[in-house]
């Protein structure tokens, strides 16, 4: 219950804070080492296509296109501000993510939806149907992991 | 045969005579007599008519003021038995026809023959009537339809009305000169002058006499030339003189429809990166407003027929059917109309030419080619219509929803074309017909069943051409992966399943010629998609059950050689080598198309889906 509240009280508060600061080049950023993970899939004819969102320690993002776990190419980069990077930590932590499963969901027969957070050398996964947005997954009792996602992306302008 | 007239008629029987002749000689109206008081009909009645379709029609009538006696009165079952004989009803019609001519038998019925409830007073009671069609024949030739003898009575034995329609005055012979072919192919290329399409044929020819304007009678073969497509009729019936020149007499529609025309639609043939052309769009509804409305559904030509109405109306087709149902999500859905009228062919085409709109066509037309493809082993109604969203905003994927059945592609972007093209459609609709066939049951197999369709459809080895840039191809059947798999990634896994099945292709077509090959590949892999398959191996295994024709897998079935050499060349575990039967004259595939209850060697039952048309401009 109380993570519950702490998830659920992130978001507003996340409200209140401005937006993001304005993109920087990726290089005038330096990533250093990486917090966190995000990476939402869509299963389909060419296998596993999406976006990949790596924020480092610093609060510079990254936000790739990826194709079967290989970047296809850089849709943007920029800097998050120090309220937001302390923001994102917060909502981590209230997401407790090592207390949850590495897989879970209901995956469809074919071309599933896969999210997937990697944090300190974990990575957890929850599949869902085909077409199946980060929202939806999200309003799930049991989307914790899919909340924090949208947080998260919701930091970094996705 | 001409009837004489019984003496007691012998006056009125040769003023009829000279009556008819004038009329018939002068297309004039008949005289009023002192026996024949004018009938005010005949001042209206047509006396040199045309009708549409060329026949022509003289006719006459005789009307006898106060109605004349019958030999039979009061009996009404009698009277119809006699006005139906030839002999006794050209006595009683008072007939004088041209020697040759003959009267058939006649076709009576009754009308009034019950009082209608009135109210008391108001309404004169109605008097039952005896109507009779005969048909005429020339010395055994019936004469063509329009040609006839009706006759008017009261059930009581009174003739009130004789109408002789197109009688000739001569006849030029019984017997053709003209051969019965020579006349079949004269008829079919008359028909090229009437939007006669591809598929019809000249069929039956039979001699009838043609009456032309003259009152000529006229020998000739009656040749029905039609198409037998049903969703875009097309007959009719061709007269050719028999006798001297074959030339054409009359040709009469033989399909009564309305507004017609024909669809196309601008896409992509192979891949966005390949050209345009425009194809027949199949499975399209065509609706129409104004005339009668309504909505009809383009045939394989892009044909399409509206069965009535007539005059102005608007005609409009999309990228609906009942196979498809394309959603542009990044916008309206493309479409055409037109207004025209019934006398002309009213022709649509969907130009397509953004890549927004290009998608939407070739999904459609991918979409309908792919139901045609399988549609002999889909549940009935399974996937009709299926959700065909196009221009999704995303890149470089396509993907099917079980949940939501439907097609998903995306627009072009990161280095990808937009997917909504004939391998791709082909691929994803392979999932489609997986889940309608028992439900999805292993990853690596429906993957690699999409694959299977598009190679077979395609008729080439790549699935995704150009997917990622000119000349790139997303998957290579002829890349050899081996089973088992080193992965688990379902894509990969199904490269053994669509390896296999270019194999099998490839085997096949050392046997047989291509059109054979592609359609023995299509039904046996869709024969074990048919019994779900529950793996790789499961499915090439249920291809040799499919495959097998006498309940023995050891003894060779007419491909099971070929079969196991596909499986050999993915390492695919299969059942065990067979032993040949000793039948005479067997060989490795013995020529036998068995499938589906098909015992010849027939020509495809699908054509090539994909080679239909000619790329038109390289973009």
């Amino acid at each position: 219950m109380t993570k519950i509240i702490a998830t659920l009280a992130v978001p507003a508060f996340l409200l209140t804070l401005a937006p993001p600061a304005a993109a920087q080049p990726h290089d005038l950023c330096p990533m250093g080492n990486v917090l966190i993970t995000v990476e939402r899939l869509q299963g389909g004819v060419s296998g596993e296509t999406g976006e990949r969102t790596s924020i480092g320690e610093g609060g510079c993002f990254t936000v790739d296109r990826v194709m079967n776990g290989q970047t296809v190419s850089r849709l943007r980069s920029g800097q998050l501000s120090p309220d937001q990077v302390a923001s994102a930590r917060t909502a981590i932590e209230a997401a407790d993510i090592t207390s949850l499963p590495d897989r879970s969901g209901t995956p469809s027969p074919v071309n599933p939806v896969t999210l997937s957070i990697s944090y300190r050398g974990a990575t957890k996964t929850v599949v869902a149907p085909t077409g199946t947005s980060i929202d939806s997954m999200a309003s799930r009792e049991s989307g914790s992991l899919a909340r924090l996602a949208a947080r998260l992306l919701e930091l970094t302008g996705s | 045969m001409p009837t004489k007239p019984d003496a007691k008629n012998l006056l009125t029987y040769r003023f009829a005579l000279r009556l008819v002749s004038t009329v018939l000689l002068c297309t004039l109206p008949i005289a009023a007599t002192a026996q024949q008081q004018r009938s005010p009909l005949a001042e209206s009645a047509p006396q040199g008519v045309q009708y549409s379709s060329d026949v022509v029609v003289s006719e006459s009538f005789r009307f006898f003021a106060g109605g004349r006696d019958l030999p039979v009165r009061g009996d009404a079952g009698t009277l119809m038995s006699r006005l139906s004989v030839p002999a006794t009803a050209a006595r009683d019609l008072g007939l004088a026809l041209t020697p040759g001519l003959e009267i058939g038998p006649g076709h009576t019925v009754q009308l009034f023959g019950t009082q209608p409830g009135a109210r008391a007073g108001l309404a004169q009671p109605a008097t039952a009537k005896l109507i009779t069609l005969h048909p005429i024949a020339y010395r055994g030739v019936p004469l063509a339809p329009g040609s006839d003898i009706m006759s008017v009575a009261t059930a009581t034995g009174k003739l009130l009305v004789v109408r002789e329609r197109n009688l000739p005055q001569t006849v030029d012979g019984s017997i053709p000169t003209v051969e019965r072919d020579i006349a079949r192919r004269v008829a079919y290329e008359a028909g090229r002058t009437h939007a006669m399409p591809a598929d019809a044929a000249a069929k039956a020819a039979r001699l009838e006499v043609f009456v032309d304007r003259s009152a000529n009678g006229r020998l000739a073969w009656r040749v029905r030339v039609e198409s037998e497509s049903l969703v875009a009729p097309w007959a009719r019936d061709i007269w050719v003189a028999a006798i001297g020149d074959p030339v054409v007499l009359a040709s009469r529609e033989l399909i009564y429809h309305g507004h017609n025309g024909h669809v196309a639609a601008t896409a992509f043939p192979a891949s966005p990166l390949g050209g345009t052309a425009a194809l027949d769009l199949d499975a399209a509804f065509v609706n129409r407003t104004g005339s009668d409305g309504g909505q009809v559904t383009t045939g394989p030509d892009g044909r399409y027929a509206f069965p009535t109405g007539t005059g102005s109306a608007t005609i409009a087709v999309g990228v609906s059917g009942p196979n498809s149902n394309v959603d542009n999500v990044a916008g309206n859905e493309i479409s055409a109309s037109a207004t025209g009228s019934d006398t002309a062919p009213i022709n649509l085409s969907l130009n397509a030419s953004t890549a927004e709109e290009l998608a939407q066509t070739s999904a459609f037309v991918f979409v309908n080619r792919a139901h045609a493809f399988a549609q002999d082993v889909l549940p009935a109604g399974a996937l009709a219509p299926v959700p065909t969203r196009v221009n999704i905003n995303d890149t470089c994927n396509a993907f099917w929803s079980t949940a939501a059945g439907s097609l998903n592609f995306f627009r072009a972007g990161d280095g990808c074309v937009n997917t909504a093209y004939a391998d791709i459609v082909m691929h994803e609709y392979g999932h489609g017909i997986d889940d309608a066939l028992g439900g999805i049951l292993d990853h690596g197999y429906s993957e690699g069943f999409g694959d299977a369709m598009a190679l077979i459809a395609t008729r080439q080895s790549c699935v995704g051409r150009d997917f990622q840039g000119a000349g790139t191809c997303l998957r290579q059947a002829t890349d050899v992966f081996l089973w088992p798999p080193n992965t688990s990634e379902p894509h990969a896994v199904g490269r053994r399943y669509n390896g296999f099945v270019w194999q099998l292709i490839t085997n096949l077509q050392a046997v047989y010629t291509p059109d054979a090959a592609f359609e023995l590949a299509r039904q046996l892999v869709l024969g074990a998609a048919v019994a779900n398959p529950a793996s790789i191996p499961d499915a090439v295994r249920l291809s040799f059950i499919v495959d097998d024709d006498d309940g023995d897998l050891t003894t060779c079935s007419p491909r099971q050689q070929i079969l196991a050499a596909a499986a050999d060349s993915r390492h695919i575990p299969r059942p065990p080598d067979c032993t040949p039967r000793p039948t005479a004259g067997r060989s490795i595939a013995p020529v036998v198309y068995f499938l589906f209850g098909q015992e010849d060697m027939r020509p495809p039952i699908v054509p090539p889906i994909f080679v239909r048309s000619t790329v038109r401009t390289p973009r």
